[in-house]
């Protein structure tokens, strides 16, 4: 279950790396601040080359100058050594930066060797076991107590086949000058060997990918060997040179003319080790089977070698020899590889003018400048320079890789969670109040429905009971105001009779809005004048009867004493002629 | 007193020179991921509370809120208002009220009709004037013809109109007082009908049908 579980956690990680390698990678990257030193018993080299303006800004040479047989690796000397290294790095304000450090390549065994073809996870698991590369004849003797550094070149499809450089070193070795180093304020984390700096050089060199098969002779005192680097293929060998040889060769720069069959034979002999890797089917052009032109780049730690060159040049007609150089006057491509005048790798303006004062630049800083080219890239993502060869003999290098990964890893999370951070903040900073504001709002929107609804209903109940109570109104006013017109009529009744007039009956009918006057007048004057009042009054008038009536008025003479009563009968004049009426008024 | 001196020996040192010591990580330490995976976890963590926290309260909460803003606002501003509503609706209500209770003093009630014939009686009797009859003629609810169709009519059973027919003696002058006395004492009475004949001596008689409103509660 655990094993499943790690299988799985492992695919996740590794398809994570996948993904975030680039952008991990380039912050890893960004963050190395390195230079390439080389170091030996008599001097030291020093150049840095900052990855981020793509410009050397410090290369700088310099012998110890110490007195008697000293050595680098001398328990008594290294204090020495270690102050002086400390000095030079404070003046190049180099101390205790990173390192890439130059391994003479004569203290290193590389080999190339074919490994069956295999995917990458397997590849990566087989290659991290030891007993893997045991089991291969060229390095089961030699593996031991070494530390060791592969990379993967090319691919045979038809062999089915990945054919690998690998290069070894003692242990002892580079731990001892990986103590001295950090003693002397110097953090390496590459050891590369030299050969590989030289080829770099030569690579970050190069105008286009075409010129990258190339061969490449390293000559002189301490080291001598032939590299030949195809797309395809790596082979290093050693090139025997006699000590006499050596000596000759050196004594050859001095000579007036270097022409003839002996020094014919010294330039034989000088290359009879490696000819046969120079002449080598795999060296060859596909096309008729003929040698290609090639390059032939040249090194050597020798003062002066341009004798030697051109009689070399006479054994191999098929290469163009290049001789590398730091040298402003040798400026002719087809015979110098310069960097200073290539213009391909960029000087400091500082570093320029110094340079142009002092002419200090010697060939010997070629290494130290390849050497800081190079990368730790721990997520080995595609870099702005080519370097093809990334060999590091540095024995911690498993670890410090992972642990560049974690940092780096780290780091990035850090800064995610950071600006997770940041970013969540601000939009949930920006977004509280207005969620407060509309929490509340939502909070408080029942019990607002609520005071809302009640006080509707409240509104409702007290407009239905007003309207009730104006309805009942309504109605009791309309059983009210209704106005009796009757009483109208009898109360000013008495003020519009006039007093010529009497009255008989008054018929009052409601529902006919009438009322019917009849009586006497006793003069058309009067009834008249009843007529104007009862229009002022009480309405229009209208006289539905009129007609005249005499009356004749008895008197009965009661004589005192007397019960009989005696009645008058009156004279014509006593007859009252009065005018009898019946008004129809319209109320 | 003798003092025995005792003379020091003093060591030789061997003078080394001065190494420097430089603060370098320890290259054999091989770093955990544990903080690294804790990180991963951190921000997993944060982004799913930020997820949580922003898509499934704070937005929709804002959007929730948004759609019933204008609900809200409406009813806030109503209820702000509604005091100036309720004081003008109360105020209307008391007055209607009041108005109401004075018109509904102008009504006899049903249940004491005695009032009424009480009061008629002594007026009558205040005024010099004989009531020879007071005959209930009719009695039936207030009712209305309908607005949309007059044949039919609206009921009110608040209300009880009866109808009386009267007779009364007396001269006219009486007459008109008594009639402006119950024209004074406000009570929904109407006169129908009436027919005043003059009987001799100033003395007249009135026949007359007089309709009362009383309210039934």
């Amino acid at each position: 279950m655990n094993e499943k579980f790690e299988n799985f956690k492992n695919k996740i990680l590794s398809f994570l790396f996948k993904i975030f390698s680039p952008i991990l990678g380039k912050q890893a990257i960004s963050k190395e601040n390195r230079f390439a030193i080389e170091l030996d018993d008599e001097g030291i080299r020093i150049c840095k080359y900052n990855q981020n303006s793509k410009i050397i800004t410090n290369l700088h040479h310099e012998k110890f100058n110490l007195a008697g047989n000293t050595s680098l690796f001398s328990e008594e000397d290294q204090v020495y050594y270690s102050q002086k290294i400390v000095q030079i790095l404070k003046e190049q304000k180099l101390l205790e930066k990173e390192a890439t450090v130059i391994l003479p390549t004569s203290e290193t065994i590389i080999k190339t060797i074919n490994i069956p073809l295999m995917d990458q996870e397997t590849f990566d698991l087989q290659t991290s076991d030891i007993e893997f590369w045991k089991t291969f004849e060229e390095l089961s003797d030699v593996i031991e107590n070494k530390v060791f550094s592969f990379q993967p070149l090319a691919i045979n499809e038809e062999t089915q086949e990945q054919e690998i450089v690998i290069c070894l070193i003692d242990r002892e070795k580079v731990e001892k000058l990986n103590q001295i180093l950090r003693q002397s304020g110097v953090k390496p984390t590459i050891y590369e060997p030299k050969c590989f700096s030289l080829i770099n050089t030569i690579f970050a060199n190069q105008k286009n990918n075409k010129s990258n098969e190339f061969a490449f002779l390293e000559y002189g005192e301490k080291e001598n060997y032939l590299i030949t680097v195809t797309q395809n293929k790596f082979v290093f060998a050693i090139n025997n040179i006699s000590r006499a040889d050596i000596i000759l060769i050196k004594q050859l720069e001095k000579m007036p003319d270097p022409s003839g069959p002996f020094w014919s034979e010294v330039f034989e002999r000088s290359i009879q080790d490696v000819r046969g890797n120079l002449m080598d089917d795999e060296w060859k052009g596909n096309e008729e089977k003929t040698t290609v032109f090639r390059n032939l780049y040249a090194h050597t730690d020798l003062e002066e070698s341009e004798k030697y060159l051109n009689g070399l040049q006479s054994k191999l007609p098929d290469f163009t020899i290049k001789s590398l150089t730091l040298d402003n006057s040798k400026s002719d491509e087809s015979k110098f590889e310069n960097i200073f005048t290539n213009k391909k790798i960029k000087f400091s303006k500082q570093l320029v003018k110094k340079i142009n004062e002092d002419n200090f630049l010697e060939d010997k800083l070629h290494p130290v400048i390849g050497a800081s080219l190079r990368l730790l890239n721990p997520f080995n993502i595609k870099e702005n320079l080519f370097l093809k060869f990334k060999q590091n003999l540095y024995p911690y290098k498993d670890q410090l890789i992972n642990n560049r990964k974690i940092q780096a890893t780290s780091g990035s999370l850090s800064m995610v969670l950071m600006l997770l951070l940041l970013i969540f903040s601000t939009i949930i900073g920006l977004n509280i109040p207005k969620y407060l504001e509309k929490n509340q709002l939502l909070a408080s929107h029942p019990a607002l429905v609520k005071e809302y609804n009640s006080l509707m209903e409240e509104i409702k109940t007290s407009s239905s009971k007003v309207k009730k109570i104006e309805k009942e109104k309504e109605l009791a006013e309309k059983l009210i105001v209704k106005t009796d017109n009757f009483s109208k009529i009898i109360i000013e009744t008495p003020q519009i009779v006039p007093t010529g007039v009497e009255l008989q009956k008054v018929d009052y009918i409601k529902n006919d809005s009438v009322v019917f006057y009849e009586g006497y007048a006793l003069t058309d004057y009067d009834l008249n004048l009843f007529l104007k009042n009862i229009k002022n009054k009480i309405g229009n008038p209208d006289i539905t009867n009129l007609s005249l009536a005499e009356f004749t008025e008895t008197v009965d003479i009661i004589n005192e004493g007397s019960e009989d009563v005696q009645q008058i009968i009156p004279s014509s004049a006593d007859v009252l002629k009065l005018r009898n009426f019946k008004i129809k008024v319209e109320l | 007193m003798i003092k025995l001196i005792r003379s020091k020996k003093l060591k030789r040192v061997k003078r080394v020179p001065k190494v420097n010591k430089f603060k370098f990580e320890d290259e054999q330490k091989t770093l955990n991921s544990k903080s690294n995976y804790m990180k991963f976890v951190y921000i997993i963590i944060l982004v799913a509370s930020f997820s949580v926290g922003n898509f499934f309260v704070i937005n929709p909460t804002i959007q929730k809120a948004n759609l019933i803003e204008s609900d809200y606002n409406q009813k806030k501003n109503f209820i702000n208002t509604s005091n100036e509503l309720r004081t003008s609706i109360v105020n209307k209500n008391k007055k209607v009220e009041k108005e109401f209770t004075e018109i509904q003093k102008s009504f006899f009630k049903k249940k004491e009709q005695e009032k009424f014939y009480k009061l008629f009686s002594e007026l009558a009797m205040d005024n010099k004037l004989k009531i020879l009859t007071l005959t209930k003629a009719n009695e039936d609810f207030y009712k209305e013809p309908k607005k949309d169709n007059p044949a039919e009519f609206d009921i009110y059973n608040q209300y009880t109109q009866v109808s009386y027919d009267v007779e009364i003696i007396g001269n006219f002058m009486d007459y008109m007082r008594f009639v402006k006395d119950l024209k004074n004492i406000n009570k929904s009475m109407m006169t129908d009908n009436v027919q005043i004949n003059k009987d001799g001596d100033g003395i007249i008689k009135i026949r007359s049908k007089i309709l009362i409103n009383f309210k039934n509660s």
